[in-house]
């Protein structure tokens, strides 16, 4: 009798060439114009950017986030028209359209925020309308929340699309719609207010050790 | 001026752990959705007003409901045979999409049923295998040890002597393919894939080394098969990560049969590839059963393989390969008994 190991009857591995290069794929602005005509060609560019999207916004507003960056792709895709084709990228676009809609989250919260405790409001300073709400703090965490306290959105989120969107400077002024020296200036003074924050922290920590 | 400001505010980022897969699926059916529902000329009216993530909220729960409804309707068309999209309105994309999501929900929920049931005792698990061939049947019987030895005989009666006398054949082969499976089970699915598809090189030697550098995600890969329908060109062939994680899988599900946790993580993995679909059914025997076939990414466009689970535990039942919708080339059934080593040495052996 034959003990010789037989293989079992499962089959062939083939032997396929590795996974042709994505080099000369269609750039994001040729899927966005042919999906004027093929919908279907928008899921290409889902499929390139919903990972950064969906992290991104995760990233901000937690399990918002998920919602937030489906409703970006929806409302991208409804205005594919008036993409501008010169740019070959579309994440300035997305990550645009994103940083709207994580704008109108946290207002909505802040809404409500104010209906909960509005006879307490009537005590309050007067509120500018875009200063950090509860909810956005506790998503930020306590140090960086700290560090933006005060500062405008617009700046928070131009410091936020540069330091967790991977953006530059001119992918953040296609994607707020504002020249790049507003860019600059925000980010400019949203980064001095974190500088603050940190020669602060660190002069308490050194000041509590020392009198430790 | 110093970057640390800026390094700062990037490691402050909240790492959240989300299921990045299935909230990409529940997007992606939610936009396939809305865009298959606009007149192709209707220009976007959706503002950024007030309520905007109330409406988003809605529509997402919406594409949940979507998913379900999908499920639904495969469940209703599959009884007994092939699940079959063939709701109207829906685009050749979009079933593609949702028939792949349908697949890999029917495995994980399967997957997690097994993952809580205990290992059986012994230590080994003894494999029956009959292959249906040329008219002819021919059993053998393959024995596999937790520690990962392998033994085989051509009759059950021959298996004693090979155990006693240290006869492992498996040189590891089978041991490295149950402990991919098992790291999948454990909650790494995508490193337990890796090392599913790298399982066979003796030396531990990565070749494949990336899902993503190989592989179209499944979403991508569904959509491409439908483009190639449609359009007529030649369909993109499936990738090594696809064939090599689905073949050793197989490899793994037979070998480890007799383990759960094995079972599970088998399951996990070929969840993953793009062109598994799953078909509810009954065995010969009645057992309720699914049948997964491998489709052209996985195994060839003019060949397939189906491996037979039992649906409310995912023993392996059976396999058959062959070209699709042909007389089968290879057809296997198989039986599995926990044994210990010991017993079998001194020719205890289970009746199979």
């Amino acid at each position: 009798m034959d003990h010789t190991y037989s293989p079992p009857g499962v089959a062939g591995r083939l032997l396929l060439s590795p996974e042709s290069s994505r080099f000369n794929s269609p750039t994001d602005a040729e899927f966005v114009a042919s999906s004027v005509r093929d919908p279907d060609a928008f899921t290409q560019l889902f499929e390139r950017h919903w990972h950064a999207l969906f992290r991104f916004c995760q990233s901000r507003a937690g399990s918002a986030g998920e919602d937030i960056a489906a409703e970006t792709f929806r409302v991208a895709f409804d205005r594919r028209r008036r993409y501008d084709a010169r740019y070959g990228d579309a994440r300035p676009w997305l990550f645009g359209i994103a940083t709207n809609l994580l704008r109108d989250h946290f207002r909505s919260a802040r809404r409500d925020e104010q209906k909960l405790t509005r006879s307490a409001a009537l005590d309050s300073p007067a509120h500018s309308g875009d200063e950090l709400n509860e909810l956005e703090r506790q998503l930020l965490g306590p140090q960086l929340a700290d560090a933006l306290q005060g500062l405008p959105a617009a700046d928070r989120d131009a410091l936020l699309l540069l330091a967790w969107a991977d953006l530059d400077y001119e992918q953040i002024s296609q994607a707020l719609g504002v020249p790049i020296g507003t860019v600059r200036s925000r980010i400019h003074r949203a980064r001095q207010r974190v500088r603050d924050h940190l020669e602060t922290s660190e002069y308490d920590a050194a000041r509590n050790e020392a009198t430790a | 001026m110093s970057n640390h400001d800026l390094d700062w505010v990037a490691a402050q980022r909240p790492q959240r752990s989300g299921a990045d897969t299935e909230a990409h699926d529940r997007a992606l059916l939610a936009l396939l959705r809305h865009a298959t529902s606009r007149p192709n000329g209707e220009q976007g009216r959706r503002g950024l007003s007030r309520g905007g993530i109330f409406r988003s909220r809605t529509f997402s729960f919406a594409a949940v409901a979507g998913v379900a409804a999908i499920a639904a309707a495969v469940a209703l068309s599959a009884e007994g045979g092939t699940a079959q999209l063939s709701r109207a309105g829906r685009s050749p994309l979009q079933a593609a999409v949702a028939h792949h999501v349908t697949a890999r929900q029917t495995l994980i929920r399967l997957a997690d049923h097994i993952s809580p049931l205990a290992m059986p005792p012994g230590d080994a698990t003894l494999v029956q295998r009959t292959t249906h061939t040329g008219g002819q049947n021919v059993t053998v019987y393959d024995l596999y040890g937790d520690n990962g030895t392998y033994y085989f005989s051509q009759d059950e009666s021959g298996l004693p002597a090979q155990v006693s006398g240290n006869d492992n054949q498996g040189g590891g082969q089978f041991g490295r393919e149950v402990a991919a499976a098992k790291e999948a089970a454990a909650g790494n699915v995508q490193q337990g894939a890796l090392d599913m598809a790298n399982a066979p090189d003796p030396n531990g030697k990565y070749r494949i080394t990336s899902t993503n550098e190989t592989t179209l995600t499944p979403a991508e890969a569904a959509a491409a098969k439908i483009k190639a329908k449609l359009t007529g060109t030649p369909a993109g062939q499936g990738t090594n990560f696809d064939n090599w994680a689905w073949e050793d899988s197989e490899d793994a599900m037979v070998a480890g049969a007799g383990d759960p946790q094995v079972r599970a993580g088998v399951l996990k993995i070929l969840a993953l590839l793009p062109d598994v679909t799953v078909t509810h059914g009954t065995s010969p025997d009645g057992q309720p059963t699914l049948v997964l076939t491998g489709g052209a990414d996985e195994v060839d466009p003019g060949y397939q393989e189906q491996l037979t689970v039992n649906a409310a535990n995912g023993m392996p039942i059976g396999f058959v390969g062959g070209p699709p919708n042909g007389t089968p080339a290879t057809q296997v059934d198989y039986q599995v008994a926990r044994v210990t080593l010991a017993n079998v040495a001194a020719g205890h052996l289970p009746a199979l």
